[in-house]
């Protein structure tokens, strides 16, 4: 994607608009590389809408050509992002619900590489993806989907993913977990954090698979910790596995170092400046140092 | 010490005769190996002594019966192959008669199963063998430990690898890239002696067919268990009956 700035964004050119005015991607392949050159990917549209929003705000907050900065916020406003109202899904691609109907249980158990076992073309004209696209896109951009859209994307998703990705059992872990699954959610974590360790991919000689490892971590931190970093505020929202006692993470948060530590009843922030933290969906609160507990039963 | 080894060509009078001589002498070569026929009878054809005149190889007589006497001759310490035919006749579906069968189940040595089509696959020398593994050591030792160390000439081993639901890889992320990674890794466990693996995916059988034709192999190198009975052996009784190149087939039992 094209940085923001003096400079177009990409997608200020690519884009088609339709008599109706909606706004079109053409001819790109998402995540799922089972669907190799599709129309309107929900990931990439969401992703450049996204991109055209904050360019446009970007040059409007640097005295840049605000006409060409409208003119990028309506053609974000008319993009189309593949939600479909009916089912409450996001569609992959334009045209993916008339594809064959295959899930992955029905071929092999997951992982598997389901373009070398059925072939692909028979996978390209399947609903089989070969690992998180929509759930990618919910993933990176979770403000930009459809609200409360997430679940059903997860639930509808899972099941046609081959995970035939060293990216997707991570990326899915962290939104089951979000979709308030976390023990569905923990067996694929499992299955991305031993990735190397039981050689699934069998290319262990070949080094370890670091972006799967970030993808680990994120699960850990977006998915059962629930941190959320947008903004000035940190946001806390725990969802355990049945097996975990507690989960505790150091990072840093606007520059300064923190520990989050969430067991079944409160959340324990350690910190060395005034912190402000947003626990499940209560108002913003202040942490102060060095430790401050937050109960969880009154988030429920 | 190559001149002690020898390749027995079991000699019958059908149609896969001329076959098998060529394909003894093929084998001879490539194994640094005299190459002897033999045939069960108090005597020869007149077909099969000049069949065995015209190649300069010569020709044993064995007293009945004719599996007994075969797996006696073909057990003698210097052999190191056997050479017998298939199907009764050329583009015959049944893959092997009762005596070849005996042989093949019977010998711990390579036992070359040469159908009637193979007529003209030697005396060129043997270029290219495909070799289809399975990926498990039991597979893949006898071909290691029992066939490259006989080996004396150039010839390119081609490593088939055929994916089932079991064996698929449960994760590529670049295609070409892990597959080649995979492949090296396989070659390396498997059969280091190889140039190079060819990977399929479907029905095993139908694959190796397919894969020596593309590849324009000479000989197609299994390793199987000697059970010839319905529910094993699958992929050598499909790659029997179909294979219009010879067959080597290598017991996985105690090396030989």
């Amino acid at each position: 994607m094209a940085p923001a700035g003096r400079d177009r964004p990409l997608w200020a050119t690519g884009i088609r608009q339709d008599a109706a005015g909606r706004a079109h991607i053409d001819a790109v392949m998402g995540p799922d590389e089972y669907h190799p050159v599709v129309d309107d990917n929900t990931y990439t549209n969401v992703l450049a809408r996204w991109n055209l929003r904050h360019a446009a705000a970007l040059v409007e907050a640097t005295g840049g050509d605000r006409d060409e900065a409208a003119q990028w916020r309506m053609l974000a406003d008319a993009l189309v992002d593949g939600f479909d109202p009916d089912r409450g899904l996001h569609e992959q691609f334009a045209g993916y619900w008339n594809l064959e109907p295959l899930l992955a249980t029905q071929i092999a158990p997951p992982p598997f590489t389901a373009d070398l076992l059925l072939g692909a073309d028979r996978v390209a004209g399947s609903q089989l993806i070969k690992q998180a696209d929509v759930v990618m896109a919910h993933h990176i951009l979770p403000g930009e989907m459809a609200p409360r859209s997430l679940a059903a994307d997860v639930a509808y998703y899972e099941p046609r993913t081959a995970h035939g990705s060293s990216l997707s059992p991570a990326i899915y872990a962290a939104q089951l977990a979000r979709a308030r699954r976390p023990d569905d959610a923990l067996a694929l974590f499992r299955l991305a954090a031993r990735l190397d360790l039981d050689d699934t991919t069998g290319t262990i000689a070949g080094g370890l698979h670091l972006a799967a490892l970030g993808g680990v971590w994120q699960a850990l931190a977006h998915g059962f910790l629930g941190l959320d970093p947008t903004g000035e505020t940190l946001g806390i929202d725990p969802c355990l596995p049945t097996p975990w006692q507690a989960l505790e993470l150091r990072f840093r948060f606007r520059g300064q170092p923190v520990a989050v530590q969430a067991d079944r009843e409160a959340v324990h922030v350690t910190c060395r400046a005034p912190l402000a933290v947003r626990v499940g969906g209560r108002p913003p609160q202040r942490c102060d140092p060095p430790h401050t507990t937050i109960p969880l039963e009154a988030t429920r | 010490m190559t001149a002690e080894r020898t390749v027995l060509a079991c000699l019958d009078p059908g149609p896969a005769a001329r076959a098998v001589v060529e394909t003894a002498r093929g084998i001879g070569t490539l194994m640094g190996a005299a190459v002897e026929a033999v045939h069960v009878g108090r005597q020869a054809s007149e077909t099969l002594r000049t069949l065995a005149a015209h190649h300069d190889v010569p020709l044993r007589l064995l007293p009945p019966p004719t599996e007994a006497a075969l797996l006696g001759a073909v057990g003698a310490p210097e052999v190191v192959a056997a050479v017998v035919g298939a199907r009764a006749t050329p583009g015959g579906r049944r893959p092997t008669g009762r005596t070849a069968m005996a042989v093949m189940e019977g010998t711990s040595r390579a036992t070359v199963v040469v159908p009637p089509e193979a007529v003209g696959v030697s005396p060129r020398p043997f270029r290219r063998l495909l070799v289809p593994l399975e990926g498990s050591e039991e597979s893949s030792r006898p071909v290691v430990e029992c066939l490259c160390p006989l080996i004396v000439t150039e010839v390119e081993l081609v490593v088939l690898h055929v994916f089932t639901p079991e064996t698929v890889p449960r994760v590529l992320d670049r295609p070409g890239r892990d597959l080649e990674m995979l492949g090296d890794e396989f070659l390396t466990r498997h059969c280091p002696y190889a140039t190079r693996i060819e990977w399929r995916t479907g029905p095993v059988g139908t694959r190796v067919t397919e894969a020596y034709d593309r590849e324009d192999a000479d000989l197609v190198v299994l390793s199987w268990s000697q059970h010839s009975s319905v529910g094993h052996a699958k992929v050598v009784r499909d790659v029997l009956t179909t294979s219009t190149i010879p067959v080597l087939l290598l017991p996985v039992g105690p090396r030989p």
